[in-house]
């Protein structure tokens, strides 16, 4: 017996080392998913979609360009998403499984990481298939270079002529010009599904506790707020801890990507482009300059300061790495946060579910002028993100995908984003969208239905499941709350009420591609380091320090602005 | 002595102990056997990927690192040139040899401690607490961190029932000042216990009888740690010296990463977080290249040290890990 065990651990230690050899070396230069990939993905195997009838047509007027009979070669697509379980286990798999005869292989990304893992699987050609960006005009270098380079497929015109939605996007949209490199496009625009008279401008603005501004007696009607009135009723609110909060009473809380610039500098008169921290920006004579060089910068740098050294910005927000800013609203033991005004209704939810609020009124949308009068209002880009296709892509994987995208923008495909499966999720009462009723768990403490796949837009988003026509709509099940604090936003902007500035976005800045710029970019992590190193430092002379960071950055500020210049 | 006798003795020499060593591996070749696993491991993981150190001289191109070109050590230019590199080698240094001096000798106390414990079980006890946290991640570690010591945190408050002053100041934890010493002491506590391992393993391994005849000339406890214990593991204490001198140049990444901010940058950045951030979190991207030629620069200092520290400890006698 002895001897049989001793004559088997050569064999087993052979394996052991086989096995280890082969998944270290194996599989280098293939697109497929890694081994870490899947580990983290929430897969469903292919045989199992093949399984599952196609026998759903679309309506005619609707249908993408291949029957579903075509469908016969069943595909894995990996694709990157945030919630990649909860993405997993959505009804619309079954649903694209028999439709498309299709999976998807989710792989997770974050906020915090998600730009890195782009760059690594770039750089390694380990990425999925549908590689959805969060990319900017500042990283326009970076994707021009893997443009170039052939990290991604093209999207070709002739995709777009049987495909009546995606070429309404495609002739559309500007950004489509912005993100064509040697005029082939090679990625896609995830639109941004504002209203119109929104101009594309950002929607993040404070939302505030109003049930505390009313119970400190500060509260303004039509929620409009002059800039002192802000300031004094987070002073009353830090005074009067109207939540009995005690020592975790916090004011104004931001989330990472806008601390502490969206306090003053994003809704403020220092010029910049967009809502980013820096980048560059026309003067008056046409020249490009360095916006936190400006007099108007520094003067919002020093309201910043100050205001976080009185506390009213919450101090801790500086250590904030993840969500606590939304947990602390949600918990609440914040006033304010400054967030996209799309995602109110997952506050009002949370809030409303958990007894922190009593209506959900009591969590609105806050209009505050800035510290000169004027209402500013920053322009973006016309996408939210994009999303890019593998370069080692196949015809039939990229039909299949494109079919897919465009389904997703019928009514069918709508409904089946909003909602899920028609039986299951709702029934169809009419030929509208929003003809439907729905068959969701109903909260009758929180009024509100129960979503049961929870947060899935983004994935909807990253397929680009957007364009100018299907932008938001009240749908059943969604609280309608969102929608209307959102049109009371714009319709205020639109009214002429408040002096409104635009702060435009430059498509033609933002994208451009220059070594200088390419190196070093817009200096917007810098200037957002040293303003909070420096508003963390009590007692010191602000101005003069932000002078010498200026004085500091200028020789390689001054490198890009040449190049801009003398382009 | 002509040169031919010499060259055939050579190879009679070389032959002989070829074959002396497949007799070896003949006779234990079970033992040998087993080496292959960790051998495969280094090969794959440490030795083919000393292949990309090229790229450290090359700007990466996606076709690969073939076809990545040469680049007259641009890389090592600016990393030189970039105004933040040398804060950061400069926070890497300090606070390694602050660890050096502080944490090191820290464990050493510690295990002589918990071996002066005479009932087994509390020292087990002992042991099974210090060794705790070893387990914990810095990002859960940074979470307690940020609620224990957090504007609106406990200690503030406590404190405050002391010092309302330092309390209304409270920053302690994106304080410049402060931030090497906690970087240093959260380190302390959280590692101490693990390193007490291999220095309990070694003080079980000194010889009991020679405690016994200090005991008779009438030694005390102390004088049996001083004269016993501690030249016992002297040893240990030196290869694990030499290995912690050997890489000075890694500041801990993760420690770092999850409890600075950027007002702690100037005091805290070390190369691997200002590495990361330049490569990734700036707009301007990356070029794999940039952190390549940065970890070959590190790696080199650390062999460099590595060599003199090995150097100084044979000198003294010691045993050393080369």
């Amino acid at each position: 017996m002895k001897s049989g065990l001793n004559a088997r651990i050569p064999y087993a230690l052979l394996t052991a080392v086989t096995l280890v050899l082969s998944a270290s070396c194996g599989g280098g230069q293939t697109q497929a998913p890694t081994d870490s990939q899947n580990a983290a993905a929430v897969v469903e195997s292919p045989s199992q979609a093949s399984e599952q009838p196609a026998s759903e047509a679309t309506p005619p007027e609707e249908a993408p360009s291949a029957a579903v009979s075509d469908y016969e070669t069943p595909l894995v697509v990996s694709m990157n998403v945030m919630n990649a379980e909860k993405n997993g286990r959505h009804v619309r798999n079954e649903i694209i499984a028999e439709k498309f005869n299709m999976t998807f292989d989710y792989i997770p990304v974050n906020w915090a990481d998600w730009n890195e893992k782009i760059r690594t699987w770039i750089a390694t050609d380990d990425a999925p298939d549908l590689i959805w960006w969060d990319l900017k005009g500042q990283q326009a270098q970076e994707y021009s270079s893997w443009a170039e380079q052939g990290a991604f497929h093209p999207f070709l015109p002739e995709y777009f002529a049987n495909r009546p939605n995606l070429k309404d996007v495609y002739d559309s949209s500007p950004s489509i010009n912005a993100l064509s490199v040697d005029g082939q496009l090679y990625s896609w625009p995830s639109m941004r599904d504002n209203l119109p008279e929104a101009q594309s401008c950002y929607t993040s603005h404070w939302s505030y506790r109003r049930d505390w501004a009313k119970a400190v007696g500060l509260y303004k009607e039509g929620d409009i707020y002059t800039w002192d009135e802000w300031l004094e009723l987070t002073r009353a609110i830090l005074r009067e801890d109207p939540g009995k909060n005690g020592a975790s009473n916090a004011g104004l809380v931001m989330p990472n990507w806008g601390f502490p610039h969206a306090a003053v500098l994003f809704p403020g008169p220092p010029a910049a482009e967009g809502n980013e921290t820096a980048s560059y920006i026309k003067d008056d004579s046409g020249k490009y300059i360095w916006p936190p060089a400006t007099d108007a910068y520094k003067e919002g740098v020093k309201i910043t300061y100050d205001m976080y050294q009185e506390g009213l910005i919450y101090k801790d927000n500086i250590l904030f790495q993840g969500t606590e800013q939304e947990d602390m609203v949600k918990a609440g033991l914040a006033f304010a946060t400054y967030n996209v005004t799309g995602s109110l209704n997952n506050f009002t939810d949370t809030m409303l579910q958990d007894g922190v609020i009593t209506n959900r009124e009591d969590w609105g949308i806050a209009i505050v002028s800035s510290y000169d009068g004027n209402w500013y209002m920053t322009q973006t880009e016309d996408y939210w993100t994009v999303t890019a296709m593998n370069h080692s892509l196949d015809d039939e994987k990229i039909d299949r995908i494109l079919d897919f995208w465009e389904y997703l923008m019928t009514t069918e495909g709508r409904r089946m984003r909003l909602w899920g499966k028609e039986g299951v999720d709702f029934e169809v009462t009419g030929d509208a969208v929003n003809d439907i009723k729905l068959l969701w768990d109903y909260d009758d403490a929180a009024q509100m239905y129960i979503d049961p796949y929870l947060n899935i837009a983004e994935f909807n988003e990253a397929n680009g499941a957007e364009n100018n026509k299907t932008a938001t709509i009240i749908a059943p099940g969604q609280s309608e709350y969102q929608y209307n604090e959102m049109k009371r936003l714009f319709d205020t902007m639109a009214s002429g009420q408040l002096p409104v500035v635009i702060k435009k976005f430059d498509y033609d800045v933002s994208f451009s591609v220059y070594p200088n710029k390419g190196k070093y970019g817009s200096f917007g992590s810098e200037v957002k380091e040293r303003l909070i190193a420096l508003i963390a430092q009590p007692g010191i002379d602000i101005e003069t320090e932000w002078d010498k960071f200026v004085q500091e950055m200028t020789p390689r500020v001054q490198l890009v602005l040449d190049e801009l210049n003398s382009n | 002595m002509s040169a031919d006798s010499v060259t055939i003795g050579k190879v009679k020499k070389s032959v002989f102990q070829f074959s002396r060593l497949r007799r070896e591996i003949l006779q234990y070749k079970w033992i040998y056997l087993m080496l292959l696993l960790p051998l495969a491991f280094f090969v794959v993981f440490r030795y083919m990927p000393l292949y990309g150190i090229q790229l450290a001289f090359k700007d990466y191109k996606l076709a690969g690192i073939k076809a990545s070109v040469w680049n007259n050590y641009e890389h090592f230019k600016y990393m030189f040139l970039e105004p933040g590199f040398l804060p950061a080698f400069r926070n890497t240094l300090i606070i390694s040899f602050m660890r050096i001096l502080i944490g090191f000798p820290f464990p050493i106390i510690l295990a002589l401690m918990i071996n002066e414990v005479r009932m087994a079980r509390l020292r087990r006890v002992f042991q099974t607490i210090y060794t705790f946290p070893h387990f914990l991640s810095w990002v859960l570690l940074a979470g307690i961190m940020l609620n224990l010591m957090g504007s609106t945190g406990m200690m503030r408050r406590i404190v405050g029932l002391f010092s309302p002053e330092m309390s209304d100041n409270w920053n302690f934890l994106y304080d410049g000042g402060t931030f090497r010493w906690l970087l240093v002491l959260s380190d302390m506590w959280k590692e101490a216990g693990w390193g007490t391992i291999i220095y309990l393993a070694s003080i079980a391994g000194i010889d009991q009888a020679l405690y016994e005849s200090t005991e008779i000339d009438g030694a005390n406890r102390l004088q049996k740690i001083w004269y016993i214990t501690l030249p016992g593991i002297i040893s240990m204490i030196a290869i694990q010296f030499v290995l912690r001198v050997g890489a000075i140049m890694e500041g801990g990444f993760d420690q770092v990463f999850n409890l600075y901010t950027p007002p702690v940058y100037a005091m805290g950045d070390i190369i691997d977080t200002y590495i990361y951030r330049l490569s990734f979190v700036r707009a301007s991207g990356v070029n794999l290249g940039f952190p390549t030629a940065v970890g070959l620069f590190k790696n080199i200092i650390n062999f460099i040290l590595l060599i003199a520290a090995n150097g100084v400890c044979r000198m003294l006698g010691q045993k050393t890990v080369l």
